[in-house]
């Protein structure tokens, strides 16, 4: 697969410890990379700059899924074709991007780097109760190491997906309102060493993502027909 | 006719909202779009204070009981109505909001972008 059409998104928030060796990691791979500062009080952005990425900073903070999207928006508008979304914590391998690259070649939309063994009891009980809510046949559907297909990009750079919080629940049910297919590929994931997870910080906040994900799988279970969501999908008109 | 006190009272409420409302749009406080759904709510508590005769008609016609609970009814009917429709219009603003950060953080890397490809030529 020619590298040059692939794009690395990488949403971060204080991560100048780690973002650095990942960037430049990838860069050495042949990869373009795109990182999204999202409103870090440290010096992430230059770390990341230097390292060879092109860097994005919002001017506030817009949280995990809406930063990637502005990734993916603007990896559209420079013309890529597929976007690979990684953590900036460094839990992803960087030679793992050519199994996500594999799926794809045998017609994916959308590739998930799926690392079921990690992540504790709670989640493993979280995943399982969505899962049976909503029926998606995804078993990790937190992993932010990703592959969306110009097709999935298209339809994620959309006005609609811009309101979702997190990338798990509502971006997957996207894809299978629109028949996309989303594969799952194993991969190795390493524990966080810096720094907190941005959906799971505190107790609150996982309190507040249950709620958040169990009410949109509860809204979105039953599968709308692709037509009738097309419609309602602004700018998608030439989606074939 | 005489009107009584409670009348008196309901009448000057619905006066004072209208002025209120007529000051908002003045001084820029309030859209024209939105001062005309006040004014219409300035009308009805005049007309209904100062003949709530109506509301017994009212209530008289649909079999209520105690007419005056209509009133108060229908307005936390409509104020529920609004309140929900005020939080959809937050959701489109809050997207709209989102996508002009996200925009202008594009336009900045692609500006800084520019810039390098200018000092490498340079």
């Amino acid at each position: 697969m020619d590298k040059s059409s692939i794009c690395i998104v990488i949403p971060a928030m204080n991560e100048e410890l780690t973002i650095g060796a990942i960037v430049s990691s990838i860069v050495n791979s042949g990869y373009e990379v795109i990182v999204v500062n999202d409103f870090s009080i440290d010096d992430t952005a230059k770390v990341a700059a230097k390292a060879g990425a092109k860097v994005m900073s919002p001017i506030n903070n817009l949280g995990a899924w809406k930063a990637t999207q502005a990734g993916l928006r603007y990896a559209k508008k420079l013309g890529f074709n597929v976007v690979i979304t990684m953590d900036a914590d460094g839990q992803h391998d960087v030679n793992d991007i050519k199994y996500l690259g594999d799926a794809y070649k045998q017609g994916a939309d959308i590739v998930v780097g799926n690392c079921t063994e990690r992540g504790s009891t709670g989640r493993h009980i979280a995943w399982s109760f969505f899962k049976t809510i909503n029926k998606l046949p995804i078993n990790d559907i937190t992993s932010g190491f990703r592959l969306y297909s110009e097709k999935a990009l298209h339809c994620l750079t959309s006005r609609e997906a811009t309101m979702f919080e997190y990338q798990c629940v509502g971006v997957l049910i996207m894809m299978r309102n629109l028949n996309l297919s989303v594969k799952e590929v194993a991969v190795s994931m390493s524990e966080r060493e810096t720094g907190a997870s941005r959906i799971f910080h505190s107790w609150l906040a996982v309190a507040y993502y249950l709620l958040y994900s169990g009410l949109l799988s509860a809204t979105k279970a039953f599968p709308t027909k692709k037509e009738r969501y097309l419609n309602r999908l602004t700018g998608l008109n030439d989606f074939e | 006719m005489i009107l009584s006190n409670p009348q008196i009272v309901s009448s000057i409420i619905g006066v004072i909202l209208a002025l209120i409302i007529y000051w908002l749009v003045r001084r820029d406080h309030l859209s024209p779009r939105q001062a005309l759904r006040w004014i219409l709510v300035a009308s009805i508590v005049l007309v209904l204070g100062t003949f709530p005769i109506i509301i017994d008609w009212v209530g008289h016609a649909v079999g209520i009981g105690y007419p005056p609970i209509i009133p108060v009814i229908v307005g936390l009917g409509a104020a529920l109505i609004k309140i929900l429709l005020m939080d959809i219009q937050q959701t489109k603003s809050t997207v709209t909001q989102d996508r002009i950060v996200q925009k202008l953080a594009i336009l900045e890397a692609e500006i800084q972008e520019i810039k390098n490809n200018k000092k490498k030529v340079i």
